[in-house]
């Protein structure tokens, strides 16, 4: 239920004043149309004691009419009687929230500054999973640069159109329904939208065994571009079977002393791979083995690993366990909300549309086949200017 | 980013190659208690694993207190 209920009548200035200005709050409010002798009119003269629309109640209590509301609001009275945070005045309205500081959600945010559009991107970092490789080899224009550069000039380019950017920070919830659009940062902090456009990206999919959590940082690893540097000479296991794993092991390779590969299934990465892993004399393959746990107090110091065929568990004496079983999508704040396919990725049209109208995301996080940097930035380009259309038909 | 951080700090360090120098990767693990990831950045007694610019500039302050020389790795 809205915590403010205006009695407006069609063709009142102050009703229109009074909706738009708890829109630009970002205010929810229910809306009760009257007219002259209704019952609604009746309704309305019943509660507030007047006869003059609009007529405004905050929590069921009638405050009076729109001067009364914006005096209510300039005091900080409203905010107290709604509930809602008495640090300084309201966030302001965004044209868009772009979630994400990958790819995507960087190249929006570009589009969306072009576009003039009052912007604010809030991402945990920028990068996104760029940040987890070492190198591109495939971005127009760039025939190898090392992503730590690239990411420096993508974030440089956006910062040329100053737009507003929140990074170190998770989201936590988001509300999309209605013409404005809600988003709660990890601190608590609300924000306001016309639109959002999510740009979440993706994330390594956990192993969801003992021990894996507790030693992440200490042993534990899912990106081998990243850590394998930080063993060598060690001895060091690899879950997966695909090619990113493979990928890992070949890293691994050149670093480490010895390295095991631990699949569920057979090798199922492409065939030039598996035959480079296979080739090297300081990779073991154990397919079909299960993992059962990780062993380590404050440091991996093992894995135990069992045949699926025979049952017969075994430890593997190692210092590292790199995970490379595939990614998840970031789409937990939106699963139920929007339309998700098996995978868990939001399903688009081809116009970054999410189906509920003002909302459309980009990216990994999307149904779009092939997850390249290149392609996340198209999309994004995409989403702003699908964007900024919905928001010229708006008006 | 985090010598870059305490470079426009003005800070002196010493940085660590953990991936050429075992002892160093070794020293790293004890002082953290088993982390096997970069950065880890010690200052005065206070052992950080991974950059928080806010942690890093809240424990820089024991240095106007004393001598000592943060490090990083």
């Amino acid at each position: 239920m809205n915590a403010i209920t205006i009695y407006s009548m069609e063709g009142c200035p102050f009703c229109i004043k009074a909706k738009s200005f708890l829109t630009e709050k970002g205010i929810g409010f229910a809306e009760i149309k009257i007219s002259p002798g209704s019952k609604e009119w009746e309704q309305m003269k019943e509660i507030t004691g007047s006869n003059s629309p609009p007529q405004i109640l905050v929590q069921g209590e009638p405050i009076g009419g729109y001067s009364d509301l914006v005096n209510l609001y300039a005091t900080g009275d409203l905010n107290k009687r709604l509930g809602l945070s008495m640090e300084g005045p309201v966030s302001p309205l965004y044209d868009v929230i772009i979630i994400g500081g990958g790819p995507a959600g960087l190249s929006a945010a570009i589009y969306a500054a072009r576009k003039v559009l009052k912007t604010i991107l809030i991402s945990k970092n920028i990068g996104g999973q760029v940040a987890d490789t070492y190198e591109i080899e495939n971005f127009l224009g760039f025939s190898q640069i090392e992503t730590a550069d690239l990411i420096a000039k993508f974030d440089e380019h956006v910062d040329r159109y100053g737009i507003e950017k929140l990074v170190g920070t998770d989201v936590n919830s988001i509300e999309l329904a209605g013409k404005i659009k809600k988003v709660t940062d990890g601190n608590g902090k609300t924000y306001f939208s016309k639109t959002v456009i999510i740009a979440t990206g993706k994330r390594p999919r956990p192993l969801n065994v003992s021990g894996e959590k507790e030693l992440i940082g200490r042993g534990v690893a899912y990106c081998s571009t990243c850590d394998a540097p930080l063993f060598a000479g060690a001895d060091v296991a690899v879950i997966g079977g695909g090619n990113s794993a493979l990928e890992a092991a070949i890293d691994l390779d050149k670093v480490a002393n010895k390295v095991y590969m631990v699949s569920l299934t057979p090798l199922t990465g492409d065939q030039i791979v598996q035959d480079k892993v296979r080739n090297s004399s300081k990779v073991t393959i154990y397919t079909e083995y299960d993992t059962n746990r990780i062993i380590g107090t404050s440091a991996v110091e093992g894995l135990e690993i069992k045949s699926l065929a025979t049952g017969e568990v075994s430890v593997l004496d190692v210092e590292g366990v790199f995970i490379e079983i595939g990614l998840l999508p970031n789409s937990d704040l939106v699963i139920g909300t929007l339309e998700t396919n098996r995978q868990g990725e939001i399903v688009t049209d081809n116009m970054c549309r999410t189906g509920i109208s003002g909302v459309f995301a980009c990216g990994d996080v999307t149904s779009v086949p092939f997850k390249q940097v290149i392609i996340a930035a198209g999309e994004g380009a995409k989403a702003a200017l699908s964007a900024s259309d919905y928001l010229i038909n708006q008006r | 980013m985090a010598k870059e951080f305490l470079s426009q700090k003005g800070v002196e360090y010493i940085a660590y190659d953990v991936t050429k120098d075992r002892d160093a990767l070794r020293e790293m693990m004890r002082i953290s208690d088993g982390a096997r990831t970069v950065p880890v950045i010690s200052v005065c007694n206070e052992v950080m694993v991974g950059f928080d610019s806010n942690r890093v500039e809240q424990a820089l302050s024991c240095l106007e207190h004393s001598s000592e020389i943060p490090e990083t790795v």
